[in-house]
């Protein structure tokens, strides 16, 4: 499982945990992860922007 | 008052820390705003300075033209907002987990418990109050992003937000009041930073005077695209059809804010 990382604000997408606030259950792995989801604590970035951690 | 705490909502709602969240929306509880949150932090932020953001001011749009656009606009962008996180669950929507929806409430409960302490008569003051935070905070959208605009890259994509993307104030009265949220062009680049760490940027635009003094003009529209109409021009060197117009005004704006006039 891998992690992702907000290239904006440090904010870290880990396949494990999910997001369940964002409708992510934990497991969810990143390729399900919709393209135009943007970063939920910045809003500046998008999931193309992350990278891997 | 509501002002002062709408503004102080803005600064905490932009933190990580969930306390600071909640406390965001307590403060926006008064004036019926709470959606604001929703809508700033995910649709205003990852929209601002395109045409689709309707928290953006344009050239040519008074700021009349503009209260009634942002303040639908960002109503309906909010509860939009929310849907997804529910859809990909298999939720409803119709949910207390709703961040629109339970903002609202909160206000309904805090509004309620005023009413039953102070009685009806306070009704107006309420009213009031909540129309003179949600117009400020809007008119101090208007000055905060007139005419910019990110331009598009190959892919199809807005261009990263940067700091030249918002206008900058720096005068120091109104900056100790509002948290420095005239260094509007940092927040926009970074929006979790802290207030205290806001920094000037030599590319961002830079409004003429403070906010008080800027919203007085906003009032006034001819006034204000005499004054702000040549720094948009010159903001973009000269080319304003780089700049947000206004569509109905885009041909008159751009016959008389050229490089040569």
């Amino acid at each position: 499982m891998a992690r992702f990382r907000c290239d904006s604000c440090d904010y870290v997408y880990d396949e494990n945990a999910g997001d369940p606030r964002e409708g992510f259950p934990p497991g969810t792995p990143w390729s399900e992860v919709p393209d135009d989801w943007a970063c939920p604590d910045c809003g500046v970035r998008e999931k193309i922007d992350f990278v891997e951690s | 008052m509501a002002g002062i705490g709408i503004n102080t909502a803005h600064e905490l709602g932009h933190k990580k820390e969930k306390v600071e969240r909640w406390l965001a929306k307590i403060a926006l509880a008064q004036s019926f705003y709470g959606h604001f949150y929703i809508e700033h932090n995910r649709g205003h932020h990852v929209r601002v300075a395109t045409p689709e953001d309707p928290a953006s001011s344009r050239v040519g749009e008074t700021v009349y033209a503009f209260l009634p656009r942002t303040v639908v606009g960002s109503l309906k962008n909010a509860w939009r907002l929310e849907q997804p996180r529910f859809k990909r669950r298999n939720q409803s929507h119709w949910s207390i987990r709703n961040d629109v929806l339970n903002a609202w409430l909160m206000s309904v409960v805090l509004w309620a418990v005023l009413l039953v302490v102070f009685g009806i008569a306070i009704l107006p003051y309420l009213l009031l109050q909540a129309a003179v935070g949600i117009v400020l905070l809007e008119i101090v959208n208007y000055l905060e992003h007139y005419g910019m605009l990110r331009q598009k890259e190959h892919t199809g994509r807005w261009e990263r937000v940067r700091p030249g993307h918002s206008w900058n104030s720096n005068n120091i009265a109104t900056n100790v009041l509002l948290y420095h949220l005239q260094r509007h062009s940092d927040h926009h680049a970074n929006p979790t930073r802290r207030y205290q760490a806001l920094r000037d940027f030599e590319e961002a635009p830079v409004l003429p005077t403070g906010y008080a003094g800027m919203i007085l003009l906003a009032l006034v529209p001819p006034l204000w695209f005499r004054v702000m109409d040549p720094r948009v021009l010159t903001h973009f060197d000269g080319d304003m059809s780089r700049a947000n117009i206004q569509p109905s005004r885009r041909e008159h704006v751009l016959a008389t804010q050229s490089a040569s006039a």
